[in-house]
């Protein structure tokens, strides 16, 4: 059958949904399960909100682990393993409530503010591709985005929150009771004071701090397990993959050298140099073989001479450059492929 | 529906192709296909473990004795369907339990990275959309959907009812449903 394009319809996705839920179920009486058929083949349309309601609940439960863990961590925590949070004096609790702010009290008195108020401001900001741009935020910090990235940031009665949501930025927090927050993919930076650079290339985050200290905790961990703190001059790398943190010294000037249009890696997958170096490549740069991609690189990409970092990739990596003129190939080396290449 | 042609022809597996029963469990399949896919897709959130399951339905009715009477086919059929349904998962269940091959495993650990981008995008949007929602809706959802978890445990947990578990796992999944509608079309 021809798949046809039903216009959206706000009742039919709830009615459909219902549907599903009640199908969930194992105790469902015949007589429902014979109405919800009768509901289904009465009409075409009913049978298509069904399958996308059915496709969309198929593709969350099938959610690889990791998005699974911080899925649940977010929005199902176990009470009994949640991080329990300093006790809050009666009167914050008393205007808390009276905002609207949800609250889950713990046995002891503690209470765990499950998300920010309603009432949070919502922002977002980007960076064009090989460009930068500072933020200036309502308290006085400031971000710094690198080339194509992306922040957005969420300011609530409770906490200063900021979902870093592609590429790099530089923070510089303002000191405030509120506890100024960066979520980036599995990562939860947490600041203590001071001034960091965060690094995201899909999943695997580096968080770099050059003054104060700042709070890193993986978001799928239960009660902050992985937690570590890191003074001025540390780093430390997130790979969701492995769930390994790795830290390192670092010179801070070196985290944040792409302020000045550099960009340093120590030891980083040649697969994350790339992503990040594609932030401000004029072509983009891609890996034909995956593996290529595990390779580690340590060292200096100027920004606007990218084309001649990648012309000399092939003295220290066992690759060839493929050029076509929208892109730059990265092809494994091998002994017959070491001809000229196409210009 | 597309999902008929995935089952076999029942008709080829019965003992005796022109047999009252096999006639039966024919009509059956061709009146209901669609729905009992789609139900048992539901049970057991996975379209091809669905389809898998629908052929051994029709398989165990035409292993049926041409004596037995059936009252309501459809409802019949869907009680089969659930009962086989159940077993899937209990057999899911115990390979979860066993160890993990780790080379079987390999094929996230270098992803292509446009499809990591978009994956990270979409769960980055149902985050949102979730985040959108009361706390105790996108819990139950989470809890039911994407952790696993049945109603009877979720009502235990939330100190709620399987119905108010029902109808808030219903709510999401209509909302985050919207939410991607409005994503896929921009007006």
């Amino acid at each position: 059958m021809k798949p046809t394009h039903f216009p959206f319809d706000r009742q039919l996705e709830h009615t459909a949904a219902d549907w599903w839920a009640r199908l969930r179920d194992p105790s469902l009486p015949d007589d429902e399960l014979v109405a919800w058929s009768e509901w289904l083949d009465a009409d075409a349309a009913n049978a298509a909100a069904y399958e996308r309601v059915s496709a969309l609940a198929e593709l969350m439960g099938g959610m690889d682990e990791v998005n699974r863990r911080a899925f649940v961590a977010r929005f199902a925590p176990v009470p009994a393993r949640a991080a329990p949070v300093a006790r809050r004096p009666r009167a914050r609790l008393a205007m808390a409530l009276a905002a609207g702010v949800t609250l889950a009290v713990l046995g002891a008195g503690a209470f765990l503010a499950l998300r920010p108020a309603a009432t949070d401001t919502e922002a977002r900001f980007a960076s064009a591709h090989a460009g930068h741009r500072d933020i200036a935020l309502p308290d006085g910090s400031s971000i710094e985005l690198g080339g194509a990235s992306s922040v957005t940031t969420r300011f609530g009665r409770d906490e200063r929150l900021v979902d870093l949501d592609a590429g790099e930025a530089f923070f510089r927090v303002a000191h405030a009771e509120r506890p100024f927050i960066v979520h980036a993919g599995p990562l939860r930076i947490r600041d203590l004071g001071t001034a960091f650079n965060v690094r995201r290339s899909g999943e695997r985050v580096t968080v770099t701090v050059t003054e104060g200290r700042v709070r890193v905790s993986p978001l799928a961990a239960p009660n902050d397990a992985g937690t570590v703190e890191l003074g001025a001059g540390r780093e430390v790398s997130f790979d969701a993959e492995t769930q390994a943190m790795r830290i390192l010294d670092v010179d801070p000037a070196s985290a944040t050298a792409w302020r000045s249009h550099r960009l340093e890696f120590v030891n980083e997958p040649l697969a994350s140099v790339v992503e990040n170096v594609n932030r401000y490549a004029a072509r983009p740069i891609r890996l034909q073989d995956l593996s290529l991609g595990k390779m580690t690189f340590t060292g200096t990409v100027e920004v606007d001479t990218i084309d001649s970092w990648v012309a000399a990739l092939p003295r220290v990596f066992p690759v060839r450059v493929v050029t076509y003129p929208d892109r730059l190939e990265l092809a494994r080396q091998t002994t017959m492929a070491r001809s000229a290449q196409p210009r | 529906m597309n999902a008929v042609r995935h089952t076999m022809d029942p008709s080829e597996a019965a003992a005796s192709p022109g047999g009252k029963r096999a006639r039966q469990v024919v009509d059956l399949f061709r009146e209901h296909n669609a729905a009992l896919v789609a139900f048992l897709r539901t049970r057991l959130n996975s379209l091809a473990d669905a389809q898998e399951v629908a052929q051994e339905v029709y398989l165990k009715l035409l292993s049926l004795g041409e004596d037995t009477v059936i009252d309501s086919p459809r409802a019949f059929l869907f009680r089969a369907a659930s009962n086989l349904a159940v077993d899937r998962i209990r057999m899911r269940n115990v390979r979860a339990l066993a160890p993990v091959d780790p080379d079987a495993d390999d094929w996230h650990v270098t992803p292509v990275p446009e499809q990591h981008a978009s994956a990270h995008e979409q769960w980055r949007d149902l985050r949102r959309a979730l985040d959108e929602l009361p706390p105790k809706t996108s819990r139950a959802f989470v809890m039911h959907v994407i952790d696993g978890r049945d109603f009877a445990a979720i009502a235990r947990e939330m100190n709620l009812s399987d119905r108010m578990v029902r109808y808030h796992v219903g709510n999401a999944l209509a909302h985050c449903r919207e939410r991607r509608d409005r994503a896929e079309t921009p007006r």
